[in-house]
């Protein structure tokens, strides 16, 4: 089933000389359940594609689709309801709310639906990222590993159409780094959750079912890898 | 770069928005303190030149005294100047003209150091048959420079004197129609016998020495009596020098006063720049890692700090001024003859160095606090990737009680105590500071009266307040185009009346339609349209002792046979003096004359308009003839508006500035907390966060602080206004304190409304932004 469709994806910055093509016509499909990963060099686009997917930035033309849902046609504030809804973030720099604990910033997305979380399912989250024991701790309390656990927690609650992680392990050492690879592959195993990750480490893509390559702003399909 | 502080230009560049923001703020306490300081400052020179207008420019006057002890007092260093002013004592009468002229004697020094009046036309008396007179007597007199006139007493034969000059006339003696004239001492000494002289030795003593001190020392020193030592209160009240117990209370109101405002300048700053370097510990990290010891990281931030003072003192100081030149045009413009002298562009040294104190001082003391804070940055938050843009925090909010986005509004507020205790005491002080001024507004409106709309320009006046101003002159008076109303009083003093079986005495005045609709804003009980028609109905004027009532009926014996009377209406306030035991009793013309058979005015008043001139007045005087007393009010009414613009100016000036200054720093706060957590709100947004959401966090953050500083600003600033009101008004004129919920509702609304919509200004800055760029943002 397809989940995520990107049509003819293009972002332009600047104008005349310096006019830079951060994507140049990005076409690709994600099927439910598949774990892609986008990798390219520094400044190769790979931010840019990601954030336009998750309708953090406008493109300059193209279209995203979300279950058949045109992600631009939507106004601003439905777009953000529908972000909430069914897509799932996971930033390199964690993104948690310090004034948060790690179960209240799991169930964040679910709180600013004005919605009661439903329990079990999140002691099953917080159970599946080893978090039980710190469910009220705060973010300034934990581990660079630990906070990123929280934030793939959060990205997880809502059972979203797709999460997309930027550079999830930037931020981690090697150990930790694997942790939250396993456990992205784990959530996607268990939940068939559709995950797009944007890693510069070629290591982490042996996990992967697809590896997609961005180089200056073209998208090149290298298919799967995962053995 | 030679220096590592050579970064602070260039970190200035970097945080441009939120450096604008610290230098905002610093702008906004400095044009506190100066303008609040400054117009302080020009009212009191206002006032100190009322006051040399209404009495002159002496500090103390002896009598009594020989010419040996004055010459040891004008030889104290603390004397700037001194001299006899010599008049003639309550026996004697002197007239010119047939009229009454009141003739004193005064050398040309002390004439020009210390007299209210100046010299308007020709020069002061150097000869013994010299002399100068009022204004009013050039036109009353009908004479000019050079004429020569003969004064005459009832006693010697008469003196012929030569008029070398003309001085202002006071309000007084316009208000008395009397005529006075000035000799040099020795002049007044030669013509008038000594036992018809009063001597009184004046003395302007240095502004910067302790009068009180000086005066009780002269005073000790030469065996002087109270009696024989007088001294101008209102001059030295107004220079601070006054020993009057409520003088010094009223000192002591200044002083609160200073201080709430010092006070509220102080924190604005300390706030904005706890905020600014919170805000900046990664960057402090960051340089302690790169080796800056703690001391490097201090000095950055203090010498940071006195940068935005180079751009934010001027500014501050600048709009202070410029505020108090606009105040200062207004003056002059509502009270022209008044306030003349003021100077159009009036520097307030005073406004001016308190600007630049509170500036330099507070930058540098709350610099204090926050760079001993980014001094204690650990240089591991800089590489560890922790180091937050916010302070730390302690505890979770509460998503159980509140939405999460109102639960975390309310914990950005309240997770940092510092934070939190700046912003609502900024908040707070705010609500303290206009309470505190708002209790001078009462003061001024029992200090000094307005004119009232009834107050005449001219008032022509029985001599022997019986009813013999012809009824005929109301008529013609209403002919001239210069008079603007016209209208006349007719009194019966002392009649005896019946009233429920007691005997009792009224004075009864007659109104007409103009005096009965002023009447009206004083009526408590009754009707006033009743008298005004009905034959037999009167108005009586409430006194704690009284016992009229509406309903009452009043048995008058009158040279007219005995009538009838009932109360119809009870004024609370009539503008005729009461004496004890007699009950003042309006009624109309027609009823007066039912009742007294009296036909003629005891009074009649007019106003004039606004282009009359002195001509016109004379015009008036020769028409209501010379039988009668004439009072010209004008100077003295322009003394009561100039007086009453003065203050009020600079009262209310106080108000509006410090209601913007509320505006502007409850705006400036909220736009800082908002760039503060910016990277958040961004993150956030990607999550999820509406924007709906993200404004009602933000205005629960705001309300918090509006919220709390509204309840401890009622808490501090009631007790305050209490105090203050106690002292100035209390004690003076018995009034008790209430809660001024007026001045209270005004400031709480423009917090909460300021607060409410400080809210949107951040809030489309971050609409208009993208996601990426909020979070990406420094």
């Amino acid at each position: 089933m397809e989940i995520l469709k990107v049509e003819k994806l293009c972002k332009t910055y600047g104008k005349g000389e310096t006019q830079v093509n951060a994507l140049k016509d990005v076409s690709f499909t994600m099927q439910k359940g598949e774990f892609a990963a986008v990798v390219g060099e520094s400044g190769s686009g790979k931010s840019t594609l990601l954030n336009c997917i998750g309708g953090l930035d406008n493109p300059t033309s193209g279209k995203v689709f979300l279950e058949g849902k045109d992600l631009f046609s939507m106004k601003e504030e439905n777009r953000t309801v529908f972000r909430r809804r069914n897509i799932g973030f996971v930033f390199q720099s964690f993104q948690l709310v310090p004034e948060l604990t790690v179960e209240q910033n799991i169930i964040f997305p679910i709180l600013l639906d004005y919605q009661k979380p439903d329990p079990a399912l999140v002691n099953e989250v917080l159970h599946v990222l080893g978090l039980s024991e710190r469910k009220n701790h705060l973010p300034s309390q934990l581990s660079g590993g630990q906070q990123q656990r929280v934030a793939i927690g959060r990205a997880l609650i809502t059972k979203p159409m797709l999460i997309l992680a930027d550079e999830p392990t930037g931020n981690l050492d090697s150990k930790n780094s694997q942790d939250v690879i396993d456990l992205l592959v784990k959530a996607s195993r268990r939940y068939q959750q559709t995950i797009l990750m944007i890693t510069h480490n070629l290591n982490l893509t042996s996990s992967v079912d697809r590896v997609l390559r961005v180089t200056d702003g073209a998208l090149t399909d290298l298919g799967g890898v995962r053995e | 770069m030679k220096s590592y502080l050579d970064l602070i230009p260039i970190s200035a560049k970097v945080h441009k928005k939120q450096n604008r923001m610290t230098i905002i703020c610093i702008v906004l306490a400095v044009f506190l303190v100066t303008a609040i300081f400054s117009m302080a400052d020009m009212e009191m020179r206002s006032q100190k030149l009322q006051a040399i207008k209404g009495s002159g420019n002496w500090h103390v006057m002896f009598n009594g005294i020989d010419e040996q002890t004055a010459a040891m007092i004008a030889a104290r260093p603390e004397v700037k100047a001194s001299g006899w002013y010599t008049y003639l004592s309550e026996k004697a009468e002197y007239t010119v003209s047939g009229k009454s002229v009141s003739v004193a004697g005064v050398d040309k020094n002390v004439f020009e150091a210390m007299s209210p009046t100046k010299i308007t036309e020709g020069i002061y008396p150097t000869k013994k048959n010299e002399v100068v007179l009022a204004e009013n007597a050039k036109s009353g007199l009908g004479i000019k420079v050079g004429d020569t006139i003969t004064l005459e007493d009832s006693g010697s034969k008469p003196v012929l004197l030569s008029v070398v000059g003309f001085t202002q006339g006071t309000s007084k003696l316009l208000k008395q129609d009397a005529y006075a004239m000035l000799f040099t001492t020795e002049g007044f000494c030669s013509i008038v016998p000594k036992d018809l002289r009063t001597s009184e030795y004046m003395v302007q003593l240095s502004e910067h020495c302790n009068m009180q001190k000086v005066i009780a020392d002269i005073a000790q020193k030469y065996q002087l009596t109270d009696k024989q030592v007088l001294q101008n209160g209102n001059l030295l009240g107004v220079l601070g020098q006054s020993n009057n117990s409520y003088m010094l209370q009223l000192y002591s109101v200044a002083a609160i006063l200073f201080i709430v405002v010092l006070l509220a300048g102080i924190l604005m700053i300390a706030s904005s720049l706890n905020s600014n370097v919170m805000q900046r510990t990664e960057f402090f990290g960051m340089m302690r890692c790169l080796g800056a010891t703690k001391k490097q990281i201090m000095r950055f931030v203090r010498l940071e700090g006195l940068q935005w003072c180079k751009t934010a003192i001027p500014l501050g100081l600048g709009i202070g001024i410029v505020v108090v030149w606009v105040l200062c045009a207004v003056l002059r413009a509502l009270a022209p003859g008044y306030f003349a002298e003021m100077p159009t562009f009036a520097i307030s040294l005073i406004g001016i160095l308190s600007g630049i104190a509170v500036g330099i001082f507070t930058v540098l003391l709350a610099a204090k606090a926050p760079a001993k804070k980014a001094a204690r940055v650990s240089p591991l938050s800089a590489v560890s990737g922790n180091a937050s843009s916010v302070q730390p925090v302690r505890t979770a909010a509460n998503t159980t009680i509140f939405k999460i986005d109102t639960a975390l509004g309310i914990h950005h507020a309240t997770s940092s105590k510092k934070n939190f205790l700046l912003m609502v005491g900024s908040f707070s002080l705010s609500i303290i500071l206009f309470l505190c001024f708002s209790a001078t507004v009462d003061f001024m409106h029992h200090g000094i009266k307005p004119l009232k709309p009834w107050a005449p320009d001219i008032s022509i006046i029985s001599p022997y307040n019986t009813c013999s101003v012809p009824s005929s002159l109301i008529e013609k008076l209403k002919d001239n185009t210069k008079v603007k109303r016209v209208f006349g009083r007719m009194f019966a003093y002392n009649i005896p009346v019946k009233v429920n079986g007691q005997d009792r005495v009224i004075n009864l005045i007659s109104y007409e339609d103009y005096q009965f609709s002023w009447a009206k804003g004083s009526l408590i009980n009754g009707s006033i349209d009743d008298v005004r028609q009905k034959d037999d109905q009167v108005l009586a004027t409430y006194n704690f002792e009284s016992s009229l009532h509406v309903g009452d009926t009043l048995k008058l014996s009158t040279g007219n046979g005995k009538k009838e009377v009932t109360v119809a209406g009870l004024l609370s306030y009539s503008p005729f003096d009461q004496m004890k035991g007699v009950e003042t009793v309006i009624c109309s013309e027609a009823t007066f004359r039912k009742l007294t058979g009296k036909t003629n005015y005891t009074v009649v008043d007019i106003q004039l308009l606004n282009n009359a001139t002195d001509d016109d007045v004379n015009a008036i005087r020769s028409l209501a003839g010379s039988n009668i007393k004439f009072s010209d009010c004008r100077e003295d009414n322009r003394e009561a508006i100039g007086a009453f613009y003065s203050m009020a100016l600079f009262i209310y000036g106080f108000l509006v500035v410090i209601a913007l200054i509320t505006i502007f720093n409850i705006i400036n706060s909220v736009s800082m907390s908002v760039s503060a957590r910016i990277k958040q709100y961004g993150a956030m947004r990607a999550i999820g966060m509406s924007n709906k959401q993200l404004v009602k966090m933000v205005k629960s953050e705001t309300i918090m602080y509006s919220a709390v500083g509204s309840i401890v600003g009622c808490i501090v600033g009631l007790p305050l206004h209490k105090l203050l009101f106690k002292e100035m008004i209390t004690s003076y004129w018995g009034d008790p304190w209430q809660i001024p919920l007026g001045a209270l509702g005004v400031i709480v609304a423009i917090v909460i409304i300021s607060s409410i919509f400080a809210v949107h200004g951040p809030a489309k800055r971050i609409y208009n932004m993208s996601i990426v760029d909020t979070i990406n943002a420094q």
